[in-house]
């Protein structure tokens, strides 16, 4: 396998929020590399850390250790003024909720432009420009740009999130569950506009969802999470026919097949964590097979390995 | 499930709503059969008017909104016929009960989950001594897989996670002892494992009190799970309706291809995924011919002029499309389709 180049590197981060009585540790000591031009996969349960994940990458709540490296750079904790602009415009995200994510009361070209207004002074008419090429991008008109969000189905709205974030010419796009909310046949054409930028441009999305169906279609590899840990990590064919990891197999379990005889005889897998004995023997982030990493301890390991071995 | 025993029976229903003096046809002139203990799945896109359709079965139709045209029996009533609240106070919760979409706001916030079940059980029988009803209460929270019901009794909606609080609108609709119960979108808003619990505690109630399930939903992959069959909506008409398996594995409308086959799990990666081209029509519009046609690459001539016929596949089966005329060119269902059907060879 070549070696690619990697993007964003995530380091034993954690992010805490609260204190003393009400810490909670949302996320624990994750970590992560994600290459150039890929899309990664972060999945889970609501409640498990994904999204706070995608949102310690964006610098909006702050990590409690470890380091996030972006092109080799820190860019968690204290950064300078200008690594703090690069970054946020590099780094750019799309929401989940269409509906909520979009100012009522502001119109098109002024959501979609506002991202742009904080890092590049231009004039009114240079934005203008670029807000139409922006929206036609996404298969808008650029028309749309003088009328107001609750003038457009969702699928059209989630377009003009998409060309919000495409303005600022980013690198990275964290799409937290973008598709969640639309319907079956507009979800298509939104996944089918996300795959025509990352062509076009060249875009790495880190895509945070937890319906592994829309996952397999898309991603090159997925991150499995679990109440704010990793616990496996593979390249998506491999996690689809070789799932080590018991909630990962719960997972896959639960998702819907569009088969009746399938569904019908189908056993749900319930994830219990206390099937795992780590009292004595505690779990560590190990490498299992190439690029298919696990959180384990010696024993389980050893079977996983023998199991992956058998198939 | 026996065919003969049918509970609510559609003929023909129109609805109508007036916006601002513009006439807005939701639905146009549905008949649907539905048979006692099975559970039927409506699919469809928003807007195609499936909730629009199973709102008229319980009188939840906005104020601006009315059932035009055609019956709507339910043992040997016809509810098209009702005007007024008290009227679908006879059947609404009792009868014909409802699960919304977001369990987030169809709970009341301000009474506690046991007050607001005990508010159903009082519904269905008034006289019911306090301390029996708490009783009853803690029962349904039970079977509905909640733990620990006599602590959870007393807490508020907001010491619920979204699983647990779809569970308890389930445990509220199973308190009023309904005959039918409609669940529109009942999955949709929650995570891909909690959806698959929910769906197998509806499954275990509907064997327990032998209910009748009408199942709205956009998403197929659910209906695969818990539909005995399914009924295809689109622009405000039943297009096709059949056994889970004659719309999975033999399905003769345009629309149900394209539907199925925008399905991610169908998707083969590196392609683009199948996107229905063009937007719904407007049903301000009078519509003439199939609805479908200006977005069927499939069309006839005919398609455009004159709306098509239920023809029947199977003794199951019916599909409002030309295309099933004898008369018709013989087209076949895309790749992916074919695809879906060479799966129910393997048999996993």
């Amino acid at each position: 396998m070549e070696q690619k180049e990697v993007l964003l590197d995530v380091q034993n981060v954690s992010v805490t929020f609260g204190s003393g009585k009400n810490k909670f540790e949302a996320v624990h000591h994750v970590s992560f590399q994600v290459h150039r031009g890929e899309t990664f996969g972060i999945v889970g349960e609501s409640g498990s850390g994904k999204t706070t994940i995608g949102r310690s990458i964006m610098r909006i709540y702050p990590t409690s250790s470890g380091e996030i490296l972006y092109k080799g750079q820190k860019i968690n904790g204290k950064i300078s003024k200008e690594l703090d602009h690069q970054v946020t415009r590099e780094i750019q995200m799309i929401f989940q909720d269409p509906m909520a994510s979009l100012n009522e009361r502001a119109k098109v070209s002024y959501i979609v432009s506002e991202g742009l207004m904080n890092v590049e002074k231009l004039t009114q008419e240079e934005y203008d420009k670029r807000v139409d090429a922006a929206l036609q991008e996404v298969g808008l008109l650029p028309e749309f740009a003088s009328r107001f969000p609750h003038e457009f189905s969702g699928g059209q709205r989630q377009r003009i999130g998409i060309a919000r974030s495409l303005i600022m010419q980013p690198e990275l796009v964290i799409a937290d569950e973008p598709i969640s909310a639309l319907d079956v046949s507009i979800r298509a054409q939104v996944l089918n506009l996300l795959d025509k930028l990352q062509k076009e441009r060249g875009l790495t999305y880190i895509f945070i969802a937890h319906d592994l169906s829309v996952m397999r279609f898309i991603t090159d590899r997925i991150a499995v999470i679990h109440k704010g840990k990793i616990v496996e990590l593979a390249e998506t064919e491999e996690l689809f026919h070789h799932p080590l990891h018991p909630y990962t197999r719960a997972l896959l379990s639960a998702i819907p097949v569009p088969n009746p005889i399938a569904e019908r005889g189908k056993e749900l897998i319930v994830y219990d964590p206390s099937m795992h004995h780590y009292e004595k023997d505690q779990p560590e982030w190990c490498k299992v097979s190439d690029d298919h990493y696990i959180l384990a301890n010696q024993e389980e390991l050893a079977a996983y390995r023998k199991e992956l071995e058998s198939h | 499930m026996n065919k003969d025993d049918i509970i609510l029976s559609a003929k023909d229903i129109e609805v109508q709503f007036n916006l601002r003096g513009q006439i807005l046809t939701a639905i146009r002139g549905v008949s649907l059969d539905i048979y006692r203990g099975e559970s039927l799945a409506i699919v469809g896109e928003s807007g195609s008017g499936k909730s629009v359709f199973t709102k008229t079965f319980n009188g939840l139709l906005d104020a601006n909104g009315k059932i035009t045209k055609g019956t709507l029996m339910y043992e040997g009533r016809d509810l098209a016929k009702y005007t007024t609240e008290k009227e679908w106070l006879q059947i609404r919760g009792k009868e014909i009960a409802m699960i919304m979409q977001e369990p987030m706001t169809s709970l009341n916030p301000l009474k506690t989950i046991g007050d607001q079940i005990c508010e159903a059980i009082r519904l269905r029988d008034k006289s019911i001594p306090a301390d029996a009803a708490r009783k009853e209460a803690e029962m349904y929270l039970q079977e509905v897989g909640i733990d620990d019901p006599a602590r959870r009794y007393k807490q508020y909606p907001h010491e619920f996670s979204g699983g647990m609080r779809q569970r308890v609108v389930i445990a509220i609709a199973i308190a009023c002892r309904p005959e039918i119960l409609i669940c529109d979108e009942p999955t949709t808003a929650l995570d891909v494992t909690i959806q698959a619990q929910i769906l197998k505690v509806l499954k275990e109630m509907k064997t327990k009190y032998n209910l009748t399930i009408v199942f709205i939903t956009h998403d197929l992959g659910v209906v695969a799970n818990i539909a005995d069959r399914i009924a295809v909506m689109y622009a405000g008409d039943i297009i096709e309706v059949g056994t889970c398996e004659d719309i999975f594995f033999e399905p003769k409308h345009p629309y149900t291809w394209a539907l199925l086959s925008s399905m991610p799990q169908l998707g083969v990666k590196g392609t683009d995924l199948y996107s229905i081209p063009g937007n719904p029509p407007n049903l301000f519009a009078e519509i003439k011919g199939d609805a479908f046609a200006p977005r069927n690459p499939h069309a006839l001539q005919i398609d455009f002029i004159k709306r098509p016929p239920y023809f029947d596949v199977s003794p199951s089966h019916k599909v409002r499309s030309w295309l099933m005329d004898p008369r018709a060119p013989k087209v076949d269902p895309p790749e992916n389709i074919r695809r879906l059907k060479e799966l129910k060879a393997v048999k996993i």
